[in-house]
C-alpha cells in the first residue's frame, strides 16, 4: 500500500516536470519547424527525467471493449531487470491512471490486493510471482476477462523488457494450470499483440 | 479378427478386376472437368534408358505438344516393378509392395489404392495422360516420377540432346531420430522425432506395429524409452525402421506425420474394448477407427468450487454449462445417430486430465467444451467458439519451463510437464479439423441468434489440449453482459443455442463422412489399412 503511494507520488512528480519542461520548449518553437524542437524537448525531458530515475513505460490495460490498450506512464527504472520488471508490474496492478486519461475504460486486469511477491530470471524467460490477500486463488472468471488479464501482464513484462522473451507466471508461489479454468499457464507465456487494440 | 495374412495373395484376379472397376469409375468421374487430350504425336525414336550410370535398356518415346511420353512396359521392367494390364487392355497397375498406382490411356490421372483395395483410393491428377499405341502405354516424365518417385525413391531426367532417359536412385539417406513414451488419460502415445521428414510405409499386424522406412535408414543408436508402459510393451529399433510391440489389449491407430520446426511421427495406442462397448454397429471394428462422427464428448465447462464467471445477477457459469450440456445431449443423441459421453453430470469439479480422459477413453470422435464468458465491463456480447492455439505446441519452450522453473524453487512436475508437451503434439493432428468444426458452430450461432461474430479464435485452453480429437471451446455468450444474462438465464433462449450446437454438429458430421466414403467392397470398414503381412 505505501508502495503504491510512493509509486503514485513519483508518477505524478515526473508528468508535472514533464509537462512544464514540454510547455515551457514549445514556446521557444518557432514556426514552421515543428518536428525538430520537440525532438529537442523529448531529450532534455528524459534527462529531467533521469534525474528522477524514471523511464517511460507502455502499460497494457484491459479495456471495456475486450481489448488491451497501452498507457504510457514514468515508472522508476532500474538497472536490473527484475527489478525494473517489479516497477512496471506494480504499476500495471495499481491500475490506469485516471489523470491522463479520464473516462478511459480502462481496468486494472486484476483485484486490488494483489501484489509482486518475486520476480526472477533464468536466460531470456521471466518468472513473475503474484501474489494475492490471504492466499486467495486467482478471480474466477471468463474466457475473455481470463486472457485479458494474463496477457495485460504477459504483454507488459515482455513488450517493456526486451531482455526477456517470455514469461512464467506464478501465483502465490505456485505454478497454476490456469489462472480461471481455460487458458494454460503451465508454460512460459510469450507477448500477444494481437489482443492490442488498434485505433485510440 | 483380423484378415489372415494370406488373403491378400490369394484373391489377387478378383481384387485385380476390382482395381480395374474402381479406375474406370476414377476415370469417368474425372473425365466430366478434364477435355479427353487428342494426343499429337509429333516425332517418334529411341532413347537410352540409362540406370545408375549403365545404359539398361532401349526407350520407344514420342513427343507430344505436352512433352516427350515414353514406353512404360521396358522401364517397369528394368526397374523391377511389375505391370499387370486390365482384362481390356487399358489400365495398367503398377505393383508395388504396399500400393498399387494405376494408369491408363487418356486418363490424366493416377489412382493409387492399397494393395487389396481397400481403404482410400487417391486420385493424382497430372499434366498429361499417357498414350496407348501399339506397344503398350506411353507415359509422361511426370507419370513416371510420380508413380515411382514415392515408391522407390528414383528419380528421371530426360536429355533430349543425347535422347537418354536417365534414373537415378539418390544416396541412402541417414535419419537420426528419438523415440519417447507417455501413457496419459488412458492412451500411450509414441512419437519419433526424425531429423528429416521420413519416407515410410505402415504394416499393422495383431500384437504389432512396424514403420519401415523406404530409401532411408536411420542411425543408430537410438534411445528406447524405459519399459513399463500398459499398453506398448516393447520399442525395437533397427535401420530399417521400427517395431512396437502391443499389449494383447492394446490397439494402435495409423501413425501421422507432422511436419514443421521439428519432424515428428505420432502413435496413439488405445485400450482395446470389449466389443459391446463399441460405439458403432460393429463389434470387429478394433484395429482402427472407422471415419465418422459416432461419439460426442461434451464438456460442461466448470464446476463445483471453481465456478467460472458470474454474472451480475449471480448466473454462475458453471450451472449454465451443466443445463445447456444436458438438454444437449438429450437434442443430439434424439435427432442424430449418436451416442454422447458427459465428462461431468453434476455440479463438482472435474480436472482438465479427467474430462480428457474421458473423452478418450470412449473413444469420443469430436469434443465440445461449453462455456460462458465474462469481460472487463459490462459492454461486451455475443459467442466466440475457440479451437487450440499453435503456441501451446512450443515444445522447447515448455521444457525450458519445467527444468528452470524447478531450478528457481518453483512446483512442478517435471514427468507431467512432459506428458503435457506431448500431448499438445497429438492434438495438434486435429487442429484443421478442429478449425472446420469451428468455423460450423460460429456459423450457426451467428445464423440463429444474430449474434455479433466475434469469429473462430484459437487460445491455448487448456482443456482442449488432452482432446484426442477434433475439439472446441465454445463461449455462448457473455454473462457480464447484464442483457445477455438475462436472455442466458431464459430456458428458450437456451434451447436456441441448443438447436444451433446441433445443426453444427449434423453438417459436420456429414461433411467427415461423406469425405472418408470407402470403395464399396462388403467388407471395407472391418479392419482398417489390411496390409497383414509379416514383416520379419
Ligand atoms: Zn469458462
Amino acid at each position: 500500500m505505501s508502495r503504491q503511494t510512493v509509486l503514485i507520488a513519483i508518477t505524478l512528480t515526473a508528468v508535472l516536470v514533464a509537462v512544464v519542461t514540454i510547455v515551457s520548449c514549445e514556446r521557444e518553437v518557432e514556426p514552421g519547424e515543428g518536428s525538430e524542437p520537440i525532438e529537442e524537448t523529448a531529450t532534455e525531458g528524459e534527462e529531467e527525467l533521469e534525474a528522477l530515475d524514471l523511464t517511460p513505460a507502455d502499460l497494457y490495460f484491459p479495456s471495456a471493449g475486450g481489448w488491451l490498450r497501452a498507457e504510457r506512464r514514468e515508472v522508476p527504472s532500474s538497472e536490473a531487470v527484475a527489478e525494473g520488471i517489479v516497477a512496471v508490474v506494480e504499476a500495471l496492478l495499481a491500475g490506469p491512471g485516471v489523470a491522463e486519461t479520464p473516462a478511459s475504460g480502462l481496468y486494472a486486469p486484476l483485484p486490488e490486493g494483489v501484489t509482486v511477491r518475486r520476480v526472477y530470471l533464468a536466460e531470456r524467460t521471466a518468472f513473475l510471482d503474484l501474489q494475492s490477500p490471504e492466499g486467495a486463488p486467482p478471480p474466477p472468471s471468463g474466457s475473455r476477462q481470463e486472457i485479458l488479464t494474463v496477457y495485460s501482464v504477459v504483454n507488459t513484462v515482455l513488450l517493456n523488457f526486451e531482455e526477456v522473451e517470455q514469461l512464467v507466471l506464478l501465483w502465490n508461489g505456485r505454478q497454476p494450470r490456469t489462472f480461471a479454468g481455460h487458458l494454460d499457464t503451465m508454460r512460459p507465456l510469450s507477448a500477444n499483440t494481437d489482443l492490442i487494440a488498434r485505433a485510440p | 479378427m483380423p484378415s489372415s495374412p494370406n488373403s491378400v495373395r490369394s484373391t489377387h484376379p478378383r481384387r485385380l478386376l476390382l482395381l480395374c472397376v474402381a479406375w474406370l469409375l476414377a476415370g469417368s468421374a474425372l473425365a466430366e472437368d478434364e477435355k479427353p487430350e487428342a494426343p499429337v504425336i509429333l516425332s517418334t525414336g529411341t532413347a537410352s534408358l540409362m540406370v545408375e550410370g549403365r545404359q539398361a535398356a532401349n526407350v520407344a518415346y514420342s513427343i507430344t505438344p505436352g512433352g516427350p511420353r515414353f514406353a512404360l512396359w521396358p522401364i517397369a521392367a528394368v526397374l523391377g516393378v511389375e505391370v499387370r494390364i486390365g482384362p481390356l487392355g487399358d489400365s495398367h497397375t503398377l505393383v508395388f509392395e504396399d500400393r498399387h498406382i494405376i494408369v491408363g490411356p487418356a486418363q490424366a490421372s493416377m489412382v493409387t489404392v492399397a494393395p487389396d483395395g481397400r481403404g482410400e483410393r487417391k486420385i493424382t491428377p497430372l499434366d498429361g495422360a499417357p498414350i496407348r499405341v501399339a506397344g503398350g502405354l506411353m507415359v509422361t516424365l511426370e507419370l513416371l516420377e510420380r508413380a515411382l518417385s514415392d515408391a522407390l525413391n528414383y528419380q528421371f531426367a530426360w536429355n533430349p540432346d543425347q535422347q537418354a532417359l536417365t534414373v537415378a536412385r539418390p544416396e541412402l539417406r541417414r535419419l537420426r531420430g528419438s523415440v519417447s513414451l507417455v501413457h496419459q488419460y488412458q492412451v500411450s502415445l509414441v512419437e519419433i522425432r526424425f531429423s528429416e521428414e521420413p519416407r515410410y510405409r505402415v504394416e499393422q499386424s495383431p500384437g504389432a506395429l512396424d514403420i519401415r522406412l523406404i530409401g532411408d535408414r536411420l542411425e543408430l543408436p537410438i534411445q528406447i524409452p524405459r519399459a513399463g508402459d500398459p499398453l506398448v510393451e516393447n520399442i525395437i529399433v533397427a535401420p530399417e525402421g521400427l517395431r512396437l510391440e502391443l499389449a494383447d489389449n492394446a490397439v494402435a491407430e495409423k501413425p501421422r506425420l507432422l511436419t514443421g520446426p521439428v519432424t515428428r511421427m505420432v502413435i496413439e495406442v488405445f485400450e482395446g474394448r470389449a466389443s459391446s462397448e463399441a460405439p458403432g454397429p460393429s463389434p470387429r471394428r478394433v484395429q482402427e477407427r472407422a471415419p465418422g462422427i459416432r461419439t460426442i464428448a461434451l464438456d460442461p465447462g466448470h464446476g463445483g468450487a471453481e465456478t467460472g464467471a458470474i454474472g451480475p445477477a449471480g448466473s454462475a457459469e458453471a450451472s449454465l454449462t451443466l443445463l445447456v450440456a444436458r438438454a444437449l445431449k438429450l437434442q443430439l443423441e434424439r435427432r442424430l445417430p449418436v451416442k454422447v459421453v458427459m465428462t461431468r453430470t453434476e455440479n463438482v469439479e472435474v480436472t482438465h486430465e479427467t474430462r480428457s480422459a474421458i473423452s478418450n477413453q470412449n473413444r469420443a470422435d469430436l469434443f465440445i467444451s461449453l462455456h460462458f464468458n465474462s469481460s472487463f465491463g459490462p459492454q461486451a456480447h455475443g459467442a466466440e467458439t475457440y479451437f487450440l492455439s499453435r503456441e501451446a505446441s512450443d515444445q522447447r519452450a515448455a521444457e525450458v519451463a519445467a527444468t528452470e522453473n524447478r531450478a528457481a524453487g518453483g512446483e512442478t512436475n517435471p514427468e507431467q510437464d512432459l506428458q503435457m508437451i506431448l500431448w499438445d503434439l497429438a492434438q495438434s493432428y486435429h487442429l484443421a479439423e478442429s478449425q472446420r468444426f469451428a468455423n460450423l458452430v460460429q456459423e450457426e450461432l451467428n445464423l440463429a441468434l444474430g449474434l455479433r461474430d466475434r469469429g473462430v479464435k484459437q487460445a491455448p485452453f487448456r482443456v482442449l489440449m488432452g482432446a484426442k480429437m477434433p475439439a472446441v471451446l465454445v463461449e455462448l455468450g457473455f454473462l457480464s453482459n447484464p442483457a445477455e444474462e438475462t436472455k442466458l438465464q431464459t430456458p428458450a433462449y437456451r434451447a436456441e443455442l441448443v438447436d444451433a450446437l446441433v445443426r453444427a454438429v449434423s453438417r459436420f458430421k456429414t461433411q467427415v463422412e461423406a469425405r472418408d466414403v470407402v470403395p464399396s467392397d462388403a467388407d471395407a470398414d472391418s479392419v482398417g489399412t489390411g496390409a497383414a503381412e509379416d514383416p520379419s
